[in-house]
């Protein structure tokens, strides 16, 4: 006979089997498939052959892969610091008692719901050098157009902008959510100390908001260092591996030329530096500031 | 913890490896006869108006018997085609059928994983590889063996565009014949106006292997055992189009811009595929005209499009039920239909000569050309890394053209792609 603790643990097995049968399926063991598979040669067709650290010193004396590495660095730079600010100064504009503020919410956060690989395509037409609407705009102040897409450079920053695009309004929902938690006779008080508007956000909301902004601020860098369907569809990866980002030069690496291993290894480092980033999150996120 | 796409990716892909172990099946086996139906499956990469008259030859084939059902799928672009057969060659479940790019056959032949057509051939009496035009046949032909049969298959012909040709004071059936010429040519149109362009170029693999021959120079050596892009010939090629960009004679644009560019009329000349006369017609409203593109010291074009190959780990009544589906697609009649409906080449000198195509050649002489050009074609290397290949000799003209970068990088290139040789 089963004591009623031991029935509530099976029960409780039950309860979480799905998610736990799903994340093993398509997340631990690939993962370690993946590491598995790094240290083999594998073209797909032939049999995989081991060939031990070969695949990761090959990466790390790779020209390609380092330019990947700061294609992504520099995506990660260019993203992280605009959408948090950016959200930040949304989520407190949307917190403001003002009229019809729910259809600015919603305008806000739908291009997070749009499918990334439609709006890219759109966007491919925004970006055009000859008839697109953002050299007209930069027109539009006398300024020289760009080539956008066409350039090594100025192609990693279009690719930036509809990152930011994208992801600004996830932020500034999960900001504003942090916003509503923080009580607001904080607010009162100091209004009656006679504080300035700039005063309060300044000494009250950035500080009381920390936590979430490490979240927000973690969860993006998580979200650039992954970027692929916008790259896929914008640019492929050039001009001449100018927006070559890792996903980006991993999947070439697997699908296009079928090296498997050496894809894998740079799956490996990729898996790396996102842990790293998770770690902190879980060590610091948690106990940074109580409101209480 | 955070999942990575890739990690996802790779588990599928090793899922079809174990799987492929359960898929082999009998390879070679010779059958004669079908005791039973089949359905076979044909994959194919031309979307659009292309896919129409194919789908129209297989229900006509489905039609004419009930013992061989054959599915025409779409499967995207060609590189996509053959990601997808890969897979599924990896998984043990490919068609039996596929339609492939000249260039990306390699690690289907270096892997064998491709049925040669000799034994089909040979004991089919009433089907003559003889008809077939050798200069495309040697595109699917490897080791000797033949391979694939063609269906969609091109070479790079020039599009003039004959307005800008009169507004610049030239005459428009004066077409040049070297790049020396080219250049004259385009630099008048272009002085046309700042947003005018002589020529429009792009790197486009099989075209830039057009380009190179032309100069003399080829990608590999003779056992494709050293690549020789750092070649003098292949130098002085990359240098001729950075010069004519630099000069604002020609502009470097590929892909959708590049076609939009073409429509617009801003374009003198530019290198597209035979079957692009289709898309001429529709898109195009200025009177236009096609040339050679045969031009430097060696005359040389790439042969282009797309064969039909033969899967392995397939059933030998799949196999059976493919050649004949494959040589009703290839015959005379169905040839005729197919070319006439999308622009590309016949390969049957049969069809070639029948009624229906003489009328179309002597209606439409731009048609004429890509044949004209046909004894200058040669076939694309089927080097197994190819793709990344492709990627390296694009990037490098990309720096060279767009950012003015020497030509000597190329040096550079060419050791790369000799460690993936």
């Amino acid at each position: 006979m089963l004591k009623k603790k031991q029935l509530d643990n099976i029960q409780g097995w039950f309860f979480i089997a799905p998610p736990v049968v799903v994340f093993t399926i398509f997340i631990f063991i690939p993962m370690f498939v993946a590491l598995f598979i790094s240290l083999q040669k594998w073209n797909l067709l032939s049999p995989m052959r081991f060939v031990g650290l070969a695949n990761y010193s090959k990466m790390f004396s790779s020209g390609h892969f380092w330019n990947s590495v700061m294609v992504s660095l520099l995506y990660v730079a260019g993203t992280v610091p605009v959408t948090v600010v950016l959200g930040l100064i949304i989520a407190i504009l949307l917190n403001q008692g003002i009229r019809g503020v729910s259809f600015y919410r919603i305008m806000i956060y739908l291009p997070v719901i749009t499918s990334m690989a439609a709006a890219a395509i759109v966007f491919q037409y925004l970006f055009e050098p000859n008839i697109g609407l953002f050299n007209h705009i930069l027109s539009l102040f006398g300024l020289p157009p760009m080539q956008w897409l066409n350039d090594r450079h100025q192609a990693l920053l279009a690719v930036i902008i509809v990152g930011i695009w994208k992801r600004v309004g996830y932020n500034a929902i999960i900001l504003l959510a942090g916003l509503q938690a923080i009580p607001r006779y904080y607010y009162e008080a100091a209004t009656i100390d006679g504080a300035s508007r700039f005063q309060m956000v300044r000494k009250i909301t950035i500080p009381l908001l920390s936590s979430v902004t490490f979240f927000v601020t973690v969860m993006q860098i998580i979200a650039s260092f992954k970027v692929f369907t916008s790259i896929v569809i914008m640019t492929e990866g050039g001009p001449a591996r100018g927006t070559d980002v890792l996903p980006y030069f991993l999947y070439k690496n697997a699908f296009q030329y079928h090296k498997m291993g050496y894809a894998s290894a740079a799956a490996i480092f990729l898996f790396i530096i996102i842990f790293i980033f998770t770690v902190l999150q879980f060590k610091f996120g948690e106990k940074k500031v109580h409101y209480q | 913890m955070k999942k990575s796409t890739a990690v996802l990716l790779t588990l599928l892909i090793v899922m079809g490896a174990f799987l492929s172990g359960c898929g082999k099946k009998e390879e070679g086996v010779q059958i004669t006869e079908l005791t039973e139906p089949v359905t076979i499956q044909v994959w194919y990469s031309l979307g659009a108006k292309y896919s129409a008259p194919l789908e129209v030859i297989i229900n006509h084939f489905n039609e004419s018997q009930d013992m061989i059902t054959v599915e025409g799928v779409y499967q995207g672009g060609y590189a996509t085609t053959q990601e997808k057969l890969l897979t599924a060659y990896v998984a043990g479940e490919p068609p039996v059928l596929a339609q492939l790019e000249q260039s990306l056959v390699g690690s289907f032949v270096a892997n064998d994983a491709l049925i040669p057509l000799d034994t089909f051939i040979k004991s089919d009496k009433a089907f003559d590889i003889k008809d077939f035009n050798k200069y495309i046949t040697q595109g699917a032909t490897y080791n000797k063996k033949l391979y694939g049969l063609p269906i969609n298959v091109s070479t790079p012909v020039l599009y003039l565009n004959r307005d800008l040709f009169r507004k610049a004071g030239l005459d428009p059936d004066k077409y040049p014949t070297t790049w020396e010429e080219a250049y004259d040519i385009a630099k008048k149109i272009s002085d046309l106006g700042p947003d005018i362009y002589g020529l429009r170029i792009y790197n486009s693999g099989w075209i830039i292997d057009s380009l190179f021959h032309q100069f003399g120079g080829i990608i590999f050596d003779k056992n494709n055992t050293q690549c020789l892009v750092n070649s003098k010939e292949i130098k002085e090629a990359m240098g001729f189009w950075q010069k004519m960009v630099m000069d604002g004679v020609a502009v470097y644009q590929g892909g959708k811009d590049g076609s939009t560019m073409d429509a617009s009329g801003a374009v003198g000349m530019v290198m597209r595929s035979t079957g692009s006369i289709a898309w001429f017609k529709d898109n195009v409203s200025f009177d236009w005209g096609v040339a050679p593109f045969t031009l430097g010291s060696t005359k040389a074009v790439s042969l282009g499009g797309g064969n039909i190959y033969m899967i392995k780990k397939t059933t030998p009544e799949e196999q059976f039920a493919a050649w004949q589906f494959l040589q009703n697609l290839t015959n005379t009649e169905n040839q005729v239909y197919w070319s006439a409906n999308t622009g590309y080449m016949v390969s049957r000198k049969s069809a070639k000569e029948s009624p229906e195509i003489q009328a179309i050649l002597k209606e439409d002489p731009r048609y004429n050309v890509t044949y004209d050009q046909l004894e200058h074609a040669f076939a694309r290397p089927t080097v197994e890394a190819w793709p990344e290949i492709e990627d390296l000799i694009q990037e490098a003209m990309t720096r060279i053209i767009l950012e003015g970068v020497s030509v000597d990088i190329l040096d550079q290139t060419a050791s790369d792609i000799n460690e993936l040789l």
